[in-house]
């Protein structure tokens, strides 16, 4: 990860309180954290919840900013994670169950229809292991790099492939059962 | 398949299809070049066309954008904030002025007053709040 961070000006730039480069900086990422909040949580509002409070510590944190260590978008995304990992929390802890660590085969997502399809995706998203679906959402949806995606989840890369394949296996088993029996 | 320098095994070329999709452009970087020429191949494709089936169903899923009003109430967050930050400063600012003040005065008061207070030692033995020394060593008495 040598290559700058295309952030790095900009957020020099909030640092230094210039709200020209804060509503840029809004522009550019609001809509990635909304998006990948909303996968993660399978919720709408909370996911804008999470981005609001991801761009507090944005504001916070701005003016300490230093380039060189991990990417600023990749930061960013740690911190929703964070964020969405603590609402996941709160939601067990409400619920009283274990988060599932492999998929649920039980029901079919997908209610046999097209125009439920983008919700059964959604469902089955968030049938399968956090961190499969973590795994899938940043390299997939995200489109960080493999690199990129390692390095928001903290771990290594064999480690982030085994954790997509294993997420990619148990979303092929829900998805396309549900397909088959339409 | 995996003749020549940097060619792609048939295994890994499985195994990264099982992990990121169809798509090469989601695959490592420094495995796009020999990934894309076992692409090529009946083998690479039919790879492809498996993995690309659980990607149709997994690009139907669509997040709408933020609420039109999102970005404003972010926005108003960080400027409260800013403004909030520039009048602490502006308080520190003068507070310092004023400290800076008092430290000169002090200076100025210790160049010039010396001569004076002669006695300064013999000022602290005679107020009425006895002997200064008993007042500050508190080691003793709490034992």
């Amino acid at each position: 990860m040598t290559d700058a961070d295309p952030d790095e000006d900009l957020v020099r730039r909030v640092g230094a309180g210039d709200e020209v480069a804060m509503q840029i900086l809004i522009k550019r990422k609001l809509p990635r954290l909304v998006a990948l909040a909303a996968r993660m949580l399978g919720d709408r509002t909370e996911a804008e919840d999470v981005a609001q409070e991801a761009f507090v510590r944005i504001w916070r944190n701005a003016s300490r900013w230093r380039p060189g260590g991990a990417r600023f978008d990749t930061w960013i995304h740690r911190v929703a994670l964070n964020l969405c990992y603590d609402r996941l929390r709160r939601r067990r802890e409400w619920s009283g169950s274990d988060l599932p660590e492999f998929a649920d085969p039980g029901e079919d997502p997908n209610g046999g229809r097209l125009e439920d399809m983008s919700r059964g995706v959604e469902r089955a998203l968030q049938r399968i292991a956090p961190r499969q679906r973590e795994a899938i959402v940043l390299t997939y949806y995200q489109e960080m790099s493999n690199i990129e995606a390692a390095a928001a989840m903290e771990i290594s890369v064999e480690a982030l492939e085994s954790l997509l394949a294993r997420g990619r296996r148990s979303l092929r088993t829900i998805l396309m059962r549900g397909a088959d029996h339409d | 398949m995996t003749e020549g320098p940097g060619a792609m095994s048939a295994d890994r070329f499985a195994a990264l299809a099982g992990a990121y999709g169809a798509q090469l452009r989601h695959w490592p970087q420094s495995e796009q070049a020999a990934a894309a020429a076992f692409a090529a191949t009946a083998e690479g494709r039919a790879v492809l066309d498996e993995a690309e089936k659980l990607d149709a169903l997994l690009d139907l899923y669509t997040v709408r954008a933020p609420a039109p009003d999102l970005d404003t109430r972010i926005l108003r967050q960080a400027t409260a904030r800013w403004k909030r930050r520039r009048w602490l400063r502006l308080e520190l600012g003068l507070a310092g002025v004023g400290v800076a003040g008092m430290i000169a005065g002090m200076v100025m008061a210790t160049i010039l007053m010396p001569a004076s207070l002669p006695n300064h030692r013999g000022f602290e033995e005679n107020t009425a709040f006895s002997d200064t020394v008993s007042d500050f060593d508190t080691t003793e008495e709490g034992d």
